[in-house]
Formats: C-alpha cells, structure tokens, sequence
C-alpha cells in the first residue's frame, strides 16, 4: 500500500505507469472514504474521478513534507465535503433511516444475513451528522486513523478532531436513544 | 473528575484507544465503582462504534480507472506540461495589469505630465518672494549709480571692492 517517493516524482514527471501504481494504491481509500462521506457509491466515483485528476495536477507541487497517504485522503476530503455541501441531494434521510435501525436493533440477525439492512443503518447514522463531523468519524471508526494523523489530514487542532468525534458520537447516541424509546 | 468528564473521556479517548496508559487506568477504575458511566461506556460503544466496525469495503471497478484515464488525457493542464504552463502564468502576472488599474496609472501619469509643464500658480509666498528680488535689484542698482558717482571725471576711483583693493 505503502507508495514511494521514487513513485511520485516519476509520476510527476508524466510517467504514466508511475501515475497507475498511485491509483492501484490509492483508489481503495479514497473511494470508500468517499463513500462513507457521501453515502452513494456514484457520488463517490465521481469524487474519486475529481480526486485523482488533482493529484494528477498537483504532484509537481507534492514537497514529501507530509506522508502522501496523508495528503491524499485531505484531498480526498475536502472534495467530498465541497461536494456534499454543493449537493442538492437531501443526505438526511432521518424517517426512513430510523425505520431501518429500529428493525437492526430488533432483528436478532448476524451481519452477514442483513449487510443491506446494516449499509442503510450506517448511511443513515453517518447522515445525521455534518460534513466536518462525518469526516472526522470516517477517518477514525472506518479507516482507524489516529487522532494526530485525522488533524494532520484536514489540517486541524487535534482537539478539534477530538471535539468533532465527541459532538458526532453524541448525536448517534441522541438518535440512537429516540429510535430505542419509539421501539420499546 | 466528574462523571461528566469521564463520560466526554469515554466519546472520544477511551473508545479510540487514544488515552495514556495512566489516564486509561483511572478511568477504568472509575468504572468498577460508578455504574452510570459504566452504562454510558457500554451504550456508547454498541450506538458509536459498532456499526462501523468492519464494515465491507468498495472495491473500485475497472471502469473507474478508464473514466480518470480519460478525463487525464483531455485535461488541458496534465502534469507534463505544468512546469511550463505555470512559468507561462507567472511570467503573465509580471506584466499583467487589470484594466481599472492600468487606467488610474495612464490618468496619474498625464496630471502629473501636465502640472510638470503647466506655469506653477502664483501664490502669496511667491509674490513676497519676486518682491523682495526686486527690492535687491533696485538696491543694487543704486549702488552702482553711488558707485559711478564716486568715481571721478577720468574714471579713476573704484568700485570699493576687496577684490579691486587687491589688485591695486
């Protein structure tokens, strides 16, 4: 996964096969953390189509002060945020979702029975929250980011990232506890 | 430390795995004793943590890497050329004015064209000033009709100059 420097200055010479070793590398994370952001998957091609096209741009100014996987999930980042906050699709879906997680938190079900069933819980959880937060928490529950690496990624105070995580926590926690006393 | 701090603690540190082994020791022993926070533990991992744990991943398809491969072929900056388009914009800038900009400069330059070869106006200082050059010139001119009449008929006398004195 690790991509080296010889890597990106060749690629950001106009190697071509330089440039498909970054992308075999990189594309995993960046279309899930994508994902996780905006919650569809053709949003999230797109945002990866946009986000590699920058990374295409901006190689030559890539100065390995910070880990390039750093510097692509803060691209990766803030091109899903942008285009969450431009999309007109209503990501809250808050009826619907809390339907889905009343029956998740009834159903005795494995994971693997339901995964749908589960996908739309965990769509619907991270909807409640906003960009900034659903961030924050994407980099940490779903791709174990630490707290310094998330602030060195979006270029925050690591007690930002911590007051994030705390408010977004709290939020799943709030609907959590609405949807259990609608159950119960 | 309050509950409501240990309970902060729990959201973001101890859920994270974040905390120092010290503060994860005293938290815990909160824990054993306090049966609210240990609750708020429990809730908080199954309602925050749980559901994203090992969740399935997206996988990118074929198609996507075609569609960047693409898009990177029409893109009118690729990475080749930025080195040569970038010292193309720079060198752009340096001569670059906006348009308002380069006006104000053109009218500044002309009014200060214009007051450099207009008369500069007469003001009051400068009518004292041509005054007292012509009291001067007056004075000097008496002084050299005292002068003429000093000298004698033949022209002998001076001019009552160091400078005459000295040739004398």
């Amino acid at each position: 996964m690790d991509i080296s420097n010889d890597i990106v200055k060749r690629a950001a010479a106009g190697d071509p096969d330089a440039f498909e070793e970054i992308y075999k590398a990189s594309a995993g994370y960046v279309l899930n953390v994508a994902y996780r952001v905006l919650g569809a998957r053709e949003d999230a091609e797109e945002v990866t189509q946009d986000v590699f096209l920058i990374i295409h741009r901006k190689l030559k100014d890539f100065r390995f002060d910070a880990a390039f996987k750093t510097w692509v999930y803060r691209i990766t980042v803030n091109v899903s945020i942008n285009y969450a906050k431009k999309s007109n699709k209503a990501r809250n879906r808050t009826v619907e979702f809390k339907e889905e997680l009343a029956v998740c938190e009834q159903a005795n079900q494995t994971r693997e029975a339901d995964q749908e069933l589960h996908e739309k819980v965990v769509a619907g959880l991270l909807g409640v929250l906003n960009p900034d937060q659903r961030a924050c928490l994407v980099l940490r529950s779903v791709e174990k980011l630490s707290y310094q690496e998330i602030a060195e990624t979006l270029d925050i105070n690591i007690n930002t990232v911590r007051t994030r995580i705390k408010r977004a926590r709290e939020a799943l926690l709030a609907v959590r506890k609405e949807v259990m006393n609608n159950v119960l | 430390m309050s509950c409501e701090k240990f309970q902060e603690m729990i959201l973001t540190d101890y859920l994270d795995r974040e905390l120092s082994a010290q503060r994860r020791a005293s938290l815990e022993a909160h824990l054993t004793q306090c049966p609210g926070c240990r609750e708020f533990a429990e809730q908080a991992r199954k309602g925050a943590v749980e559901p994203f744990e090992q969740l399935e991943r997206l996988k990118p398809s074929p198609q996507l890497w075609a569609n960047i491969k693409e898009a990177i072929e029409e893109d009118p900056q690729p990475a080749v050329r930025g080195a040569l388009v970038d010292f193309w914009e720079r060198l752009k800038l340096l001569f670059y004015f906006p348009r308002p900009a380069l006006a104000l400069a053109t009218v500044v330059l002309m009014i200060v064209m214009l007051l450099a070869v207009l008369p500069k106006p007469i003001g009051r200082n400068h009518i004292a000033q041509v005054e007292s050059v012509a009291e001067e010139e007056v004075e000097y001119l008496a002084s050299l009709m005292e002068g003429t009449e000093s000298m004698d008929s033949d022209g002998n006398g001076g001019y009552g100059t160091a400078i005459e004195e000295y040739f004398l």
